[in-house]
């Protein structure tokens, strides 16, 4: 241990931890309350990844023709493959209404149907009357919703004067006897240590796409709240559950909507066959992302695909009125400019399935409040920490996410923690600090700061990433999953040769990243341990050797440990919750997911 | 009175060249280096990437240095896909964001910079505090009076397109950071970027304060150093337009004289 | 701050701003007639030039150019202090003989041309 190093101490009722959706909707409903609430965040607020969100939020606000909070339930029942918990979707998709009215109190720039409320256009799997139509539940903003909510909830920050530590880089939770009792963080601009006393600590920390090689998700998506989570000893659940959305653009990986087929786009393969029609036939280029991203590979692994390498599939927009494009789709009109140097309005843009979402993360129940499996129960609340937005798994997406459910995830279960951050506060003092609190975050840090090996980060993290993007792919097999532990495994039992060449503290992002690699390296052994055991298909999950979901045997999470200090993971289940919130709606019984 | 020449300290000297070896098609980056960690003045390093082994846009250019060359280079970075707004730094003489910058847009070395006039904190890295602190003080949120509906605000489609070339902003600061006002007076100016977002607001048919949005610009300072020189919109990564809209509000200003 | 836009007091900065507008407009066929005027009157002798300045619309149309002139000049002049001098003492003083020397120009300049029309 090195004696240069102090802590700036300070105490807060609630420490939020991320400022994206999630982070800032539960920051605002904390501050709201009259809570002392800090929010640390690596990025300026507006730089989170929830501003690169397209599509829109779902809610079933009826605008463009009937709709009901029930109908939503059913789709993201369906959607998540039957792996989602009940209670905590009906609460979603119940709050949903209310949560969208709410952002656009705040003054998100909703688009707007003729008579003047919200626009909403048709998303994959969202259907109404329990599976019959095509329903229109997408909230949009154009194809800017994501910015147009993270903007306006920064700016509601702004005036409920909320307290930001800006580019802080969290390194660990203070626990007390498996209590959360506050946080260690970086200040990224003067390298002084920081440590945060609070009574809570809200994770919302987002998800971990950058340990796979091609992801729409942004360079800064590394899951470092998955990981502390990991390091305090606690499980992270569902993590073989990653989502690859249907169209990355070719190349660059950077996203275009799901709504740019709500609004009428397809995808054809090489012989320019709309082949959606073959796998779903009745909601064809809408059904969920992970049926078209299966229904591309395939086609692709088959010979079909686009381009001199047959490597891609073309999305086809250019049969759209130029008005619709510029009106309801500008923003991937000019991605696909820019990265793929395509006029949408005369031609196709090359896609390709790309790592876009993980529904699995840190265990929590509808409050955001973090659960383990502890003395066999497996709803155990741990103190003080709670977990919101991607990086919690609550589980509302289950094995698959509908698209446009993650931004309402992100504002009902922010808004839901706040509530609940008050009510656990409630003449409660503050924790005291363990005589050892930080020393954790410290030793971690000075470790990689001093670490004089022969291998760059970058190199490493490329072989993590490259592995997991060959063996934890749309498709699997237990070959490939046994062969991407190994080769994770490896990776694993490279870092003691890490070497950070920047020894300065002063935004020093070649340690950054290394902290960062350090966390994407467990969550990456957490999915591919996940995915080698759960021997069944379930959503986002295919296994080639297992085609067929299995209820009898895996309706279950997955929970798994890893030990930090050696890489070796272990694995538990915990029941999915087969029960609704309310009796306003029955418990919806599996059966087959056909789109 | 205005300082038109660099400080002595912050004159940049010829810094590192690092080599290619073996590379076909080679092409010259050449970036601002600075650290307050030694009192040595700013210098530019010069770094030879491989653009065979490249991506196409600056940005991949500056990860690869910092991947395969040099650990120490520090930018900002994340979205890669021009919505984030961290990479925003001058590039080639202008300011842009490095991700949606091609490489072969630049003809010869490609020289980058961080954001002009602003204080750095490390290379690529400029001290954003004050632009942020400046968007605060437009109150960049949705006033209304009264009670507030069940359900949303009712708001026309026309009534909504209003706000399109507005709300798109990703305060990236390459506007105001190319201003020659704001490089004189960034201290008291607002800058385009919080100007932008002024009118974001005056313009929105749900908001109800516009008269006690215009009063806390009314000053010589805040909102009339604009002398439509038009580098912001000409600097805009998003095509946006800050001066037509400072514009906007100076109309304002004197129509509801 | 007053509630409602129409009993909202007009403010210095706006004040400003709307003058510089209104005087640049003014300005252009004023100019126009001040080069006319001085076109007209080239290569003629004093008692003439006198005799035309004059007359009552002439004088007031002169007046009205010398008034718009300096008040277009002086917030000019100010725009560019505002801009370039910074220091508190050398602003406010490089402010005051600004507003001194287009008050002395302004009042000269009116001084001569009422001269020429009343011919005190």
């Amino acid at each position: 241990m090195t004696a240069s190093y102090s802590f700036n101490d300070h105490t807060f009722d609630v420490v939020v931890v991320g400022a994206g959706g999630a982070g800032l909707r539960a920051t605002l409903g904390c501050v709201e309350r009259g809570l002392k609430t800090a929010n640390i965040t690596k990025v300026f607020p507006t730089r989170s990844h929830t501003v690169a969100a397209q599509g829109g939020v779902a809610a079933s606000l009826g605008n463009m023709g009937p709709d009901d909070w029930r109908w939503h339930m059913y789709d993201t029942v369906k959607g998540s493959d039957w792996l989602g918990d009940q209670d905590a979707i009906e609460y979603l998709c119940r709050h949903a209404p209310d949560a969208v009215y709410e952002l656009e109190h705040f003054g998100v720039p909703f688009s707007r149907t003729e008579d003047g409320k919200i626009y909403q256009r048709p998303f994959g799997g969202m259907t109404t009357n329990f599976g019959e139509g095509i329903a229109q539940r997408t909230c949009a903003a154009a194809d800017r919703t994501g910015h147009a909510m993270l903007h306006t909830l920064y700016g509601q920050s702004v005036r409920h004067n909320a307290e930001f530590f800006i580019e802080y880089f969290a390194i660990d939770l203070i626990m007390d006897n498996g209590k959360c009792v506050g946080v260690v963080a970086l200040d990224m601009a003067t390298g002084e240590l920081h440590r945060f006393r609070s009574s809570i600590v809200i994770l919302a920390t987002g998800g971990y796409g950058r340990a796979f090689f091609s992801a729409t998700s942004a360079h800064t998506c590394t899951g470092d709240g998955n990981a502390m989570v990991l390091r305090a000893g606690l499980p992270l659940q569902d993590m073989e559950f990653v989502q690859f959305h249907p169209t990355g653009i070719y190349g660059a990986g950077c996203l275009i909507t799901e709504g740019a087929r709500g609004e009428g786009g397809y995808v054809v393969n090489s012989a320019g066959e709309r082949f959606m029609e073959r796998y779903a036939p009745s909601a064809k280029d809408l059904a969920s992302r992970d049926v078209v991203s299966r229904a591309m590979t395939i086609e692709i692994r088959e010979g079909r695909g686009v381009g001199p390498n047959k490597d891609h599939i073309y999305l086809h927009l250019d049969h759209l009125d130029p008005k619709i494009l510029h009106e309801r789709l500008p923003g991937i009109s000019e991605s696909a400019r820019i990265f793929a140097g395509v006029d949408v309005t005369k031609e196709p843009i090359p896609v390709l399935p790309t790592v876009h979402y993980n529904m699995g993360g840190i265990p929590t129940n509808y409050h955001g409040e973090v659960l383990t499996l502890k003395d066999g129960n497996p709803d155990t609340v741990v103190p003080g920490l709670m977990a919101i937005g991607e990086a919690a798994c609550v589980s509302v997406h289950g094995a698959n996410r509908l698209g446009s459910n993650s931004l309402i995830d992100l504002v009902v279960f922010g808004r839901a923690a706040g509530i609940r951050a008050a009510e656990l506060l409630k003449d409660k003092a503050k924790p005291e600090l363990p005589k050892d609190a930080g020393e954790n975050s410290i030793a971690r840090l000075d470790h990689f700061r001093n670490a004089k090996g022969n291998t760059p980060t970058a190199a490493l993290r490329l072989k993590m990433q490259r592995a997991m993007q060959e063996d934890v792919a749309v498709f699997r097999t237990g070959e490939t999953l046994r062969q991407g532990k190994q080769r994770i495994a490896d990776v694993f039992s490279e870092i003691p040769d890490i070497r950070v060449s920047d020894r300065s503290l002063i935004w020093n992002s070649d340690l950054i990243e290394t902290l960062e690699f350090d966390n994407l390296i467990v969550q990456a052994i957490a999915t591919v341990e996940g995915a080698v055991g759960r021997e069944e298909s379930r959503g986002a999950h295919a296994r080639e050797d297992f085609p067929n979901r299995d209820d009898e045997k895996w309706m279950k999470h997955t929970l798994c440990w890893v030990d930090t200090k050696t890489g070796a993971p272990s694995v538990d289940y915990r029941p999915v919750h087969a029960y609704t919130l309310s009796d306003e709606i029955e418990y919806i019984k599996p059966k087959a997911r056909v789109y | 009175m205005v300082q038109l020449s660099l400080p002595k300290n912050s004159v940049p000297t010829e810094g590192k060249t690092f080599k290619a070896e073996g590379a076909k098609r080679v092409k010259r980056f050449r970036i601002y280096r600075w650290s307050p960690d030694d009192s040595q003045n700013p210098r530019i390093d010069t770094y030879e990437v491989d653009l065979d082994k490249c991506g196409p846009m600056v940005l991949d250019a500056l990860i690869k240095i910092k991947n395969e060359i040099d650990q120490t280079l520090t930018f900002r970075r994340s979205c890669r896909e021009g919505i984030c707004g961290s990479c925003a730094m001058n590039i080639d003489g202008a300011n842009t964001l490095a991700c949606t910058k091609g490489i072969d847009e630049i003809g010869g070395d490609v020289k980058i910079y961080p954001l002009p006039h602003m204080p750095v904190v490390k290379d690529l890295v400029p001290d954003l505090t004050n632009f942020y602190a400046q968007h605060a003080y437009v109150q960049p949120w949705l006033q209304t009076k009264g009670e507030e509906p069940k359900k949303e605000w009712t708001q026309s489609p026309a009534d909504r397109e209003k706000l399109d070339g507005l709300y798109e902003c990703i305060l990236c600061a390459c506007c105001s950071t190319s201003c020659p006002s704001y490089w004189w007076n960034g201290d008291r100016y607002l800058g385009p970027a919080a100007l932008l977002q002024a009118y974001r607001w005056l313009a929105d048919s749900r908001d109800q304060q516009t008269n006690e949005r215009l009063d806390r610009l009314e000053d010589p300072f805040k909102l009339y150093r604009c002398h439509t020189i038009m580098n912001c919109a000409k600097a805009c990564p998003k095509g946006l337009n800050p001066a037509k809209a400072i514009a906007e509000i100076k109309q304002m200003m004197v129509d509801r004289a | 701050m007053a509630a409602s836009a129409s009993n909202s007091p007009v403010k210095a900065a706006t004040r400003a701003f709307s003058i510089q507008r209104k005087s640049a407009l003014a300005l252009i066929p004023l100019a126009l007639f001040l080069i006319a005027l001085i076109l007209a009157l080239s290569g003629t002798d004093y008692e003439t030039a006198r005799h035309y300045l004059g007359n009552p619309i002439v004088s007031l149309l002169v007046i009205v150019t010398i008034l718009a002139t300096v008040a277009h000049m002086r917030i000019g002049m100010n725009e560019v202090i505002e801009d370039y001098v910074h220091g508190s003492f050398l602003h406010v003083l490089a402010k005051t003989v600004n507003i001194l020397f287009c008050v002395a120009v302004g009042l000269g300049s009116i001084y001569a041309a009422l001269k020429i029309l009343i011919g005190f």
